[in-house]
């Protein structure tokens, strides 16, 4: 029944399949499934861990730091448990414990496992799946004469086949959560629309930066913006205050005070005075957000710039870890696809992340090879020590940065520019939305 | 295909047999591991390692290089300090007495060795220099008997959780009377007033509960290499000297040619009777002895840092030598020694290979590895490296029959979708 119903589907459509966008689906997908059962880094053995913890033990408030995005991955692994035999022993018990993390045996173990293949195959495979929904859900957001380009600047981009195939990293599944709240406010449903940004901002925190943009862009009234940063901080603060009361920790307090990746967005400062700095990243981003309060722009296209705007400078100004780069692209696509130009900006984008990959060593390149085997891993020298015996450290990685950075600013500032003519005001077609939700 | 369209394939082609042809230099850890801390090393700090390849050359130590020298001081990278490599046969965890404290449960004693038993071990040797075969003895209590000892007057004793090197659980006042209940190591196990169980040096003791019996002879090894009638090496231990529950060495002449080679030892005892015999120690599960074999000290390299080469990129001094052989699974031990000037050398986390911490004289808390990398002279082909991972991808998925057969049905779907959207590659619309 379900195959003929495919057939069937398949035989309608056959006249309206466009030959090169099937190719760029099969292509991006041979690529992930070819790299998924070969390479992992130890954050998603860490997250499974800390799930099979949860699972086993009942104690799935143990890592309160990221809920949302570990009641997930606890959800997932309960479901794939039974497809795994003999998994007991390959997780790590100290996965969970802040400071310690999973230790050199337990990986050992973990590679050791018979079926290591099957097991990070399916471990990734939600990232898959949610890159392929991204990649369909930025093809819905352009023009059909621009399809192929953005499908391909999405699934055939190095950097998520790097973040969700290789790495092993979630976050296109929160990437996923805020092109479907565009999706949501194309369709004229602004407040659920809200909710699963806000759902992917409780994930990650690039998508916080983006929640007060989608307010004011995507406002009724000015009224309920206000409504609605309430709601989302109120929502916030009744989750901390429940983990607080479960817990004893305040997962917004743990974030804060613990990770370095708040760190992160004060690293670049200028010198103010003596011992004083002004932190760029906010600097920037609290002028952006009052100038576009102040504007008061509306509608998809220009939140949809907007927040393009603010993930590139993000990535481009903080000193995030590789796997955080793929934040810079899924909102910015819609807009690179809109003259020839945009495509070689991604290809340019790309090639300096892939050049800037070995700034981070073994662990963000060859390392992620283990399950190849450990003989051959070791085999392989250090990437930046490669480049180090052709060029010094000192000068190609602060150039390739510096290149990547200002790449990755265009790009965001493309986006604006585009979206620039909308700004005013609402667009027809979103004064249309707005009238059809009322 | 155009002769533009040939020439570019020409020309990749040749790229890659290029490539193939390349080799990789090896070395100990791919990335030096991050550094936790810095250690001053005034005398000495030794960190052993595994060491899985052959024909170590260099050695890469991260240190911190003074940015000034005092007025009349000699000028150089490594003050007159030195490094050492040595085999490190001891800590190799592959023999069955892998932990010189542990007396498990689930081992026990093989029961009087009397004359016309013959106790036989076979082993592969690891390094070269075999010069003995440690073991451990049980006396039934020839050495000292049970009841109340009396502690010597002049000295407090100290009270260990283990012989020799066990933690101090108390100290008891001299000329006390104390429970002896057995010894071990040559120390004396002794039962404290609160029920705990410690040791105490013998030495502290004025008087001991005598020995329960005495042994009678000798023991006997004799070494033969794997396959061979003839013994290579023969050694005797008198037992009247042995202490009850004790590691014993036979002690030979020391054999250069051991590195992988496989020998066989028998055990056996002379001149003893029931109830004057000693017995062996080991392990009824794996059917072995409880033994190590124990090797020559040699230096294998030695080298000044003062020669060494600073890398600004890793912070490193490279010191290098003659290629070491053989060092492929060993367990080596790198010992650096400070000279003119104290060396502040760094230590991480992360050990090195075989994961053992670092043993320093002047700060002996520190359970992390030193920091450091090895380069090897062996090269491996980078075509070694293309075939071995084609080989091992492969294996990964099609090991597993249900993924194997997953993959075959999401590959040849994709692909049979990809030749019917090609099959009227003319016709072009717009879904996705």
């Amino acid at each position: 029944m379900m195959r003929s119903g495919i057939w069937n589907h398949l035989r309608r459509y056959h006249g309206q399949l466009d030959p090169g966008l099937v190719t760029i689906w099969v292509l991006g997908l041979v690529v992930r499934f070819a790299l998924a059962p070969l390479s992992f880094h130890t954050d998603l053995y860490q997250v499974y861990s800390r799930a099979h913890l949860a699972i086993s033990t009942g104690a799935w408030w143990s890592w309160s730091s990221q809920l949302v995005a570990q009641l997930l991955h606890d959800a997932w692994l309960a479901l794939i448990l039974p497809l795994l035999p003999g998994n007991a022993s390959i997780w790590s018990p100290t996965a969970a414990v802040a400071g310690i993390g999973a230790q050199p045996e337990d990986i050992a173990r973990f590679l050791a496992y018979p079926l290591l293949g099957r097991a990070l195959v399916l471990m990734k495979l939600p990232y898959l799946l949610a890159d392929a929904i991204a990649g369909w859900l930025i093809g819905q957001h352009v023009v059909p004469a621009r399809r192929r380009w953005a499908l391909a600047l999405w699934w055939l981009n190095p950097i998520v086949i790097y973040t969700s195939a290789v790495f092993g990293r979630h976050d296109s599944i929160w990437v996923v959560a805020v092109l479907i709240g565009i999706e949501f406010a194309r369709r004229g449903a602004r407040w659920t629309g809200l909710a699963v940004t806000s759902l992917a901002a409780a994930a990650r925190f690039f998508p916080v930066f983006v929640v007060p943009l989608y307010l004011v862009a995507l406002r009724r009234s000015w009224r309920t913006v206000f409504l609605g940063a309430a709601g989302v901080g109120g929502l916030w603060m009744v989750v901390d205050l429940v983990l607080l009361q479960r817990t004893g920790q305040s997962p917004t307090l743990t974030l804060l005070g613990e990770y370095p990746h708040v760190r992160y967005l004060i690293a670049l400062a200028l010198p103010a005075g003596d011992d004083v700095a002004v932190p760029v990243l906010p600097l920037a981003y609290t002028i952006f957000a009052c100038w576009w309060a102040s504007r008061g722009p509306r509608g998809v296209d220009t939140y949809r710039a907007g927040a393009a705007a603010t993930l590139c400078a993000i990535v481009a100004l903080t000193p995030f870890h590789p796997q955080y780069v793929i934040w810079s692209l899924p909102l910015a696509v819609p807009f690179l696809v809109r003259d020839r130009t945009g495509p070689v900006l991604a290809a340019a984008q790309a090639a300096l992340f892939l050049a800037w990959l070995p700034r981070w060593g073994a662990a963000a390149t060859t390392g992620l090879l283990l399950p190849l085997g450990r003989d051959v891993i070791e085999t392989l020298p250090d990437p930046q020590l490669l480049l180090a015996a052709l060029l010094p450290g000192s000068v190609w990685q602060p150039f390739v940065r510096g290149a990547f950075a200002g790449v990755t600013l265009w790009i965001g500032w493309r986006a604006l520019v585009d979206a620039h003519r909308s700004l005013p005001g609402t667009t027809e077609d979103d004064r249309e939305f707005v009238r059809m939700e009322a | 295909m155009t002769p533009r369209g040939l020439r570019w394939l020409l020309v990749m082609a040749w790229f890659a047999l290029w490539l193939l042809g390349c080799r990789v230099p090896q070395t100990l850890v791919a990335t030096l591991p991050e550094s936790t801390s810095t250690l001053t090393v005034r005398t000495q700090v030794e960190q052993p390692f595994y060491s899985a390849r052959d024909g170590l050359t260099a050695v890469r130590l991260r240190l911190n290089l003074p940015d000034n020298f005092a007025p009349g001081a000699r000028s150089s990278l490594g003050g007159g300090g030195t490094i050492r490599i040595v085999y490190a046969p001891e800590v190799d965890p592959r023999y069955p007495d892998s932990d010189f404290y542990a007396w498990p449960a689930s081992q026990g004693w093989i029961g009087e060795l009397l004359p016309g038993r013959v106790i036989s071990q076979t082993f592969l040797s690891r390094y070269p220099n075999l010069d003995g075969i440690t073991v451990r003895v049980g006396t039934y209590g020839a050495d000292i008997g049970t009841g109340i000892g009396r502690l010597r007057e002049d000295v407090s004793a100290i009270v260990r959780e283990a012989p020799i090197a066990g933690r101090e659980i108390t100290t008891l006042p001299g000329g006390g009377a104390v429970e002896v209940i057995g010894s071990r190591e040559g120390w004396v196990r002794v039962r404290l007033a609160d029920r705990r169980v410690g040791y105490i040096d013998r030495a502290s003791f004025a008087d001991l509960p005598a020995p329960t019996r005495e042994n009678w002879g000798e023991l006997l090894l004799r070494l033969y290499r794997e396959g061979e009638e003839a013994p290579l090496r023969e050694a005797r231990l008198r037992v009247q000297g042995l202490s009850d529950e004790s590691h014993v060495t036979f002690r030979f002449a020391p054999i250069a040619d051991s590195y992988r080679t496989t020998y066989r030892f028998t055990i056996e005892a002379v001149g003893s009777a029931p109830g004057h015999a000693v017995t062996l120690w080991s392990d009824p599960a794996t059917e072995t002895l409880v033994f190590r074999p124990t090797y020559a000290s040699q230096v294998l390299a030695e080298a000044a840092l003062d020669a060494g080469r600073w890398s600004g990129v890793e912070g490193t001094l490279e010191v290098r030598f003659a290629p070491v052989q053989p060092t492929r699974d060993v367990y080596l031990r790198l010992i650096v020694e400070a000279k003119e000037r104290p060396l502040i050398v760094h230590w991480s986390m992360v050990r090195p290979p075989g994961n053992l911490p670092l043993a320093s004289r002047d700060d002996p808390g520190i359970w992390g590895g030193l920091v450091f990398n090895a380069r090897y002279s062996e090269t491996v082909p980078v075509g070694w490296l293309v075939r071995t991972v084609f080989v091992r991808s492969t294996r990964a998925i099609f090991s597993d029959p249900v993924l194997g057969i997953g993959y075959m049905f999401v590959t040849s779907g994709a692909l049979g979708l990809l030749a019917w959207g090609w099959r009227k590659r003319g016709r072009r619309a717009v879904v996705s």
